[in-house]
């Protein structure tokens, strides 16, 4: 049995070495993922005979910037990268805002049907996506959206998925505070405002990230629904440098790289929103 | 203050029923904007292929109404059964393993180690990829004479036949997909595992309770919501699994991976039996909707909510 | 206070990401709307400098085609060029990756908003016809007189249902045999002939197979198989009956034509198998020069000389099998059924796929044009003495080549063969045990 105040020695050589077993587990699987693009890079910088003529893994040195510049020259990068940008921002706000406003509601006040109506609301999720694609589409040309980029964040700005996790983490979110909020005489929307969001930001990032890059990434909705060449988004844009005939390896990859990095840097961005102490403010006693 | 009994309480009561109908009212207004969006885009269009469940729709021309017999097909469909039944088994194989080792990477991320915003990236790389690269990474990693093949005969294990051998193709595909989806929830249950107040765990240590003790006592019933959200998403998911089957595999070899997800979409699109393929949806979301409806009821046994 | 910095983070990107594509944006991204005649009564009065017709009612078409949509300059040629000659018509054009297009058109019809004119393949044009989503144009043909002997019969044929013209050609293809003159020359072989047999063709191959580096694994192979249902075409074998109810694939003929490909994998060894392909695909195999004969068409003619750098390559006719025979394939321009433009759309169609439209179409090097004059005058000189010497036997080819065989089920069809023809090719099933399984599904989308 250990001391109640100060851990004994083997106590803190046991934390130690499962905390090593646990590095080297984590060291192992984080390979396993990286592996995969650290070959994309590496195909991407190679030159289109060498894809097949030595190993996989074989760097070309120097690299051969080509496909990156055949990308650049060939597609208006910037102009689909600002598309996509624009839109996936939109959503990605649009989102967060709906979703925690509906999953506050949801968790914590009171209204008629509500229990119900979240259950449809899980119930939307179940149906596979590709039977709703034509009547998505029906839709948005009732709208009149077609063909505009009101098309692509209309349908996206709003998510059972988002309202769902919002929803699970606000009920864990202690009622007290909540309790005292009201006597203080806030209203629902000053909590949401004061309290609620500032101690959420790690789920809300979470969130906001998910929605940007499903935008970021989307290939199928803007195929569909966009018809002039300056509204394109990036994977769409990108899928035109796609020879009919055959594979372009190194083309292939290079697109997959530029349409990654750009998350990838806003995942680094957000980081330090994903840890948070929790707060507990003023509530002792 | 007038002290009179009778209109005081009166005045109690049509304040509480004030409050509740105030709340009420934020309540609505929430989850409006939110709702409206959904209403247009998963509601109407949901009953739009209902309709068209109905109806032999070929897409190219008009549709007729023939009421049940789609549903009826999926019945004597033997290539439906067997596509449930690989569904199922998807369902089954990948949700516990991703909820697992999802909360473990997540658990193990939480302990303060160094470079975790390296290890967080690493395991959130595969998740921001599109899936056509991934698809394509695999298929050429996963080959007969692929990068993972390689390396096991660097270790003296025959090749396998990941994506050609039909007993084992299935399996392939569910790695990959476990493989996408790992950093995911990991960062779902990270954002949980923050929102645990340290107070809590620090007393509980003061109370003489141990790490294990901490983690099934206190960890996972505050946990327990995003647990069940996990699952419940994973499920729904697993149903609708398409990406990677149509990129990597187009349901072969043979028919061992193609999933619901899949078969829709190739009698819809391909076949254009649209309304065959809306069917066959509905079938699925009868299924997940009974599964989930379980998930739901039984969720007052293990869920741990601030009600 | 904390929550709002994010969002004033966000909305300043958003400013940001707004001036970015404000910036990038070349042209104007409003789309013309379809002039209705009224508002042309009302817009802008006739502009003095209007060659010839006064402000005319000006319709617009929209027109969608996946014809060189990664070279985009080639088909917006066409359309300028028909947009000045017809003044009155306005053409919003769209170019679509080939493999997602017909999923938007199948959208697109959906909801109404289908395109007046769109370009097609041989199979869903077969499809989209039989399934009544495209206007028969043999009326449009005779109205305008279009004199459609100027084009290959065989193609022209090909986008007839039933006898009714539901598409025009707007370029062929076909599969002949590349080779690679200096793998022969190194082994002092004679060049493929126009009449070899297959017994001639096994021969070369297996000589020109090698373990060039002597490491135990073959590294140039003689020969890879083109698109299984051409060799069918080469033994007689086809894959339904005449009165479409049966499956014939697993008749001797067809067991004989897969056969040749296991034998060529397996037992003569000169065709490399599924996996040797999965590490490198015929196509860059032969670019490497690692493969001495492939069967392919004229699209691999740019790319080839734009890749190629150590031999050069020619083209020959395909052997014969029992008989002379290789596939044609075509591309074409179809009407809407629900087009509200049609005769805007068929003077489009008429010009896209007439000889102006297609020689603009040709010289831009995508495939080739139906238009005989066009094919055999212009493709030689536009190719300049580049590779392949032998072009002419493209056109060649036109004499027998047959298209592939299509079905309103097609798509059904072919996934009930191709997972058994997997099979059979890599031996894990006999043949003649492959194809009597896969009759089991051709069968039931024959008679669905």
């Amino acid at each position: 049995m250990s001391n109640k105040n100060n851990p004994s020695n083997s106590d803190s050589v046991l934390a130690k070495s499962v905390q090593a077993i646990a590095v080297t587990l984590l060291m192992f699987g984080a390979i396993t993922m990286i592996v995969p693009f650290i070959w994309s890079v590496i195909t991407s910088l190679k030159s289109a005979e060498n894809i097949f003529s030595h190993s996989a893994f074989w760097i070309q040195f120097p690299p051969d910037f080509s496909a990156y510049k055949q990308i650049w020259e060939r597609i208006p990068l910037l102009l689909y990268a600002g598309n996509t940008l624009k839109v996936a921002l939109i959503v990605t706000v649009g989102q967060l805002a709906t979703s925690s406003l509906a999953g506050y509601a949801f968790a914590r006040l009171k209204f008629p049907g509500r229990d119900r109506l979240f259950f449809v609301y899980i119930a939307t999720m179940m149906i596979p996506g590709m039977v709703l694609l034509i009547p998505n589409f029906v839709v948005m040309r009732n709208l009149g959206a077609i063909n505009t980029h009101w098309a692509l964040i209309l349908s996206a700005v709003g998510s059972a998925f988002g309202t769902f996790l919002m929803r699970q983490f606000f009920l864990s979110f202690p009622s007290e505070l909540e309790d005292a909020a009201k006597l203080d005489g806030c209203n629902p929307f000053m909590f949401y405002w004061h309290i609620l969001l500032p101690n959420s930001k790690p789920i809300l990032t979470t969130l906001g990230l998910m929605a940007f890059q499903n935008i970021w990434n989307d290939f199928q909705w803007p195929l569909i629904v966009l018809n002039d060449e300056s509204k394109r988004t990036l994977q769409l844009g990108l899928s035109y440098l796609m020879s009919e005939y055959y594979t372009d390896w190194t083309l292939l990859m290079a697109g997959a790289i530029i349409t990654l990095l750009p998350i990838i840097l806003l995942f680094f961005a957000v980081q330090k929103y994903f840890v948070q102490s929790f707060k507990f403010t003023g509530l002792k006693g | 203050m007038a002290v009179e009994a009778i209109p005081q309480t009166k005045k109690k009561i049509t304040f509480a029923k004030k409050q509740r109908i105030q709340e009420a009212i934020w309540g609505y207004l929430f989850i409006t904007p939110n709702f409206l969006v959904i209403l247009f885009f998963t509601f109407i269009p949901v009953f739009f292929a209902l309709y068209m469940s109905l109806t032999d729709w070929n897409i190219l021309s008009d549709p007729n109404f023939i009421g049940l017999e789609n549903y009826e097909k999926i019945f004597s469909d033997p290539l439906a059964k067997e596509t449930f039944l690989n569904t199922f088994y998807f369902a089954v194989v990948s949700v516990p393993i991703n909820v697992f080792l999802t909360l473990l990477l997540a658990v193990l991320l939480n302990q303060k180690i160094k470079g975790i915003t390296f290890f967080r990236t690493a395991y959130y790389l595969p998740v921001i990829s599109a899936s056509v690269a991934v698809s394509l990474m695999f298929m050429w990693i996963l080959a007969n004479n692929g990068l993972l093949n390689q390396i096991l005969g660097g270790m003296g294990i025959e090749p396998v036949r990941w994506l050609t051998d039909p007993k084992i193709a299935l399996n392939s595909v569910i790695g990959v997909t476990i493989w996408k989806g790992l950093g995911l929830n990991m960062i779902i249950f990270l954002a949980a595992l923050q929102d645990i107040p340290k107070e809590l765990l620090e007393a509980a240590a003061i109370d003489g309770a141990n790490a294990v003790q901490k983690f099934f006592k206190i960890t996972i019933p505050l946990l327990s919501p995003v647990i069940f959200f996990v699952t419940i998403t994973g499920v729904i998911g697993s149903f609708q699994s398409f990406d990677l089957v149509y990129n990597m595999t187009r349901g072969g070899p043979g028919h061992s991976t193609t999933v619901i997800g899949f078969y829709i979409w190739r009698q819809a699109f391909d076949y254009l039996h649209m309304g065959y393929g809306a069917a066959l949806a509905f079938i699925v979301f009868a299924a997940i909707l009974v599964l989930t409806i379980l998930q739901w009821v039984l969720r007052k046994f293990w869920v741990y909510s601030e009600e | 206070m904390k929550a709002r910095l994010p969002f004033f983070v966000l909305s300043v990107l958003i400013v940001m990401s707004m001036l970015l594509s404000a910036c990038a944006q070349a042209t104007p991204t409003t789309a013309p709307a379809a002039a209705e005649p009224a508002a042309a009564d009302t817009a802008a009065p006739a502009q003095p400098e209007a060659p010839a017709a006064p402000a005319a009612e000006q319709t617009t078409i929209k027109v969608m085609s996946f014809f060189a949509y990664d070279n985009p300059e080639v088909e917006t040629a066409v359309v300028k060029a028909f947009e000045e000659k017809n003044p009155d018509i306005k053409v919003e054009f769209e170019s679509v990756p080939m493999s997602d297009i017909f999923l938007k058109y199948k959208t697109l019809i959906a909801g109404d908003v289908a395109p007046d004119v769109m370009a097609m393949n041989f199979d869903n044009a077969y499809v989209f016809a039989s399934m009544g989503a495209l206007e028969p144009l043999d009326e449009w043909i005779t109205k305008s007189g279009y004199d459609t002997s100027i084009i290959f019969k065989s193609t022209l044929d090909m986008f007839k249902v039933d006898g009714v013209q539901f598409s025009m050609p707007a370029t062929f293809s076909d599969v002949v045999l590349f080779y690679n003159k200096d793998l022969f020359d190194a082994a002092g072989l004679e060049y493929p002939q126009r009449d070899w047999t297959q017994e001639d063709l096994v021969a070369a191959a297996k000589a020109l197979t090698a373990d060039t580096d002597g490491d135990g694994k073959v590294d140039q192979w003689g020969y890879t198989f083109p698109w299984w249902p051409v060799v069918l075409e080469m033994y007689n074998a086809t894959i339904w009956s005449e009165d479409g109810t049966t499956c014939t694939l697993n008749s001797p003929e067809g067991v004989r034509a897969i056969q040749s490909i296991v034998d060529a994998r397996y037992e003569g060894k000169f065709s490399p198998t599924a996996d040797q392909l999965a590490e490198q695909g015929d196509w860059d195999m032969f670019i490497a020069g690692r493969l001495a004969m492939f069967p392919t068409g004229p699209w691999a003619v740019q790319p080839f000389n734009d890749k190629i750098t150590g031999f050069t390559y020619d083209i020959a006719h395909m052997p014969a099998g029992d008989v002379q025979a290789t596939h044609v394939y075509a591309n074409s321009y179809a009407m809407a059924a629900a087009s509200k433009n049609k005769e805007a759309a068929w003077k489009f169609i008429a010009f896209a796929t007439g000889p102006e439209g297609t020689k603009i179409r040709q010289d831009g090097k995508y495939e080739i044009s139906p238009v005989k004059e066009i094919a055999e005058k212009y493709y030689l000189a536009a190719l300049a003495g580049a590779s392949p010497e032998s072009a002419i036997v493209f056109m060649e080819v036109q004499d027998y080549a047959v298209p592939q065989p299509v079905h309103a089920n097609w798509s059904q069809i072919h996934d009930s063969i191709y997972p058994e023809l997997d099979l059979a090719l890599t031996q894990a099933k006999t043949v003649q045990q492959a194809l009597d399984d896969a009759c089991v599904g051709v069968n039931a989308a024959l008679n669905q």
